[in-house]
């Protein structure tokens, strides 16, 4: 799935953890076990958060976030989210920035990688943040760029992977690796 | 006490083969043969599954798949008169293998697919995890690891990148303190 991507055109990133055996969430989708002490420098995310300015969801990551209380804004102000769903009509928010989408993959990577820059800016990175469905989509779609992993030392036994299963070979090219002091890995790809 | 470790080259989706066993996707290079041959010093014994010594057996083409180490396969079903190169374990691994984590000698190797890995992880019997980790996703296959009940922590105590865009991990399990 060779891409013809300009290099300077905006990049879809998943920028996510994985336990070390590979899962993104418990079955139930809670991710307690990324409550940990952060080390300084809080694994490089404030520089992610800046490289950024609009995040895909899947409609049932996004539910689950809202449950937990999180407020949208903790992923900084000015971020557009987009959030795919089957049935986008049956969503409503009242925030602005949240857009619920059911538009064809290709179509709307297409539409938001040619969106324009704020004016005397350069344009910013997408974040995929998941669940392993959407992520499989994309993918499946070709318009999945990087992934950047943070693999945290833990084996959670049972939950839901990083990638949808699928019948499907893709080919990544290690860009760069980082050790954290608390055992975490930092693995960066480029969907090849 | 003699360390038991587990682990092999795997795909960033964790799997270990493609369903038909197939490790075409797999990469070779002297980083990885390096560090294969410093491991392989400190063993003197592989622990595996039946299914993974059948794999082995279809490779090494009915001889002994590693001459020179003491091979232990746990199996209910296969007869230990037609394998005698092997040593057939069929009743109560997690007793047998704690008996040979006690025994004098090297450290011991954990061969193949998550199958018979789950239940030596379930008894407490995995000291650490070495991981091949190859650029690339395969989608589907035989897993590295099977679903476990518990959570497992552990240390990192070792990541290499090698040139080819292997990224080998080593970790050790934390066992929790039985009380």
């Amino acid at each position: 799935m060779k891409k013809d991507r300009r290099k300077h055109e905006p990049k879809i990133i998943v920028y996510i953890a994985t336990s070390a055996d590979g899962f993104i969430a418990r079955p139930d989708g809670s991710y307690d076990w990324l409550d940990r002490p952060h080390p300084k420098g809080d694994y490089g995310m404030p520089e992610f958060f800046k490289s950024i300015d609009s995040i895909i969801w899947g409609r049932k990551t996004y539910s689950q976030t809202l449950e937990k209380k999180v407020d949208l804004s903790v992923f900084g102000s000015g971020i557009k989210h987009y959030i795919f769903s089957r049935q986008p009509t049956a969503h409503k928010s009242s925030d602005p920035s949240v857009e619920f989408v059911s538009e064809p993959i290709k179509q709307f990577a297409q539409r938001l990688r040619a969106r324009p820059a704020a004016a005397g800016k350069p344009v910013k990175d997408i974040w995929m943040m998941g669940g392993g469905e959407i992520i499989a989509s994309f993918l499946d779609a070709g318009e999945i760029d990087e992934f950047s992993i943070h693999v945290i030392p833990v084996m959670i036994g049972e939950g839901i992977p990083l990638v949808a299963p699928r019948h499907r070979t893709v080919p990544l090219e290690l860009l760069a690796t980082k050790k954290f002091p608390d055992g975490v890995v930092h693995l960066d790809y480029r969907v090849l | 006490m003699r360390k038991i470790t587990f682990g092999g080259a795997n795909s960033l989706d964790n799997f270990i083969a493609r369903k038909d066993h197939a490790v075409d996707w797999l990469l070779w290079c002297d980083e990885a043969a390096a560090v294969m041959a410093g491991y392989w010093k400190t063993i003197d014994a592989i622990l595996m599954g039946r299914k993974t010594y059948e794999v082995a057996l279809r490779g090494s083409k009915g001889k002994s798949p590693y001459p020179g180490m003491k091979t232990y396969v746990f199996s209910k079903t296969i007869k230990p008169e037609a394998h005698r190169d092997v040593t057939i374990v069929a009743r109560d691994a997690a007793g047998f293998v704690r008996r040979l984590k006690n025994e004098p000698g090297k450290d011991i190797c954990l061969m193949g697919g998550g199958e018979f890995a789950k239940s030596m992880f379930d008894a407490g019997l995995i000291d650490e995890i070495g991981l091949n980790i190859h650029p690339v996703l395969l989608g589907s296959g035989i897993p590295l690891f099977h679903a476990m009940e518990r959570q497992i922590d552990l240390e990192l105590a070792e990541s290499q990148t090698f040139k080819n865009g292997c990224v080998c991990v080593r970790y050790r399990v934390l066992h929790r303190q039985v009380s």
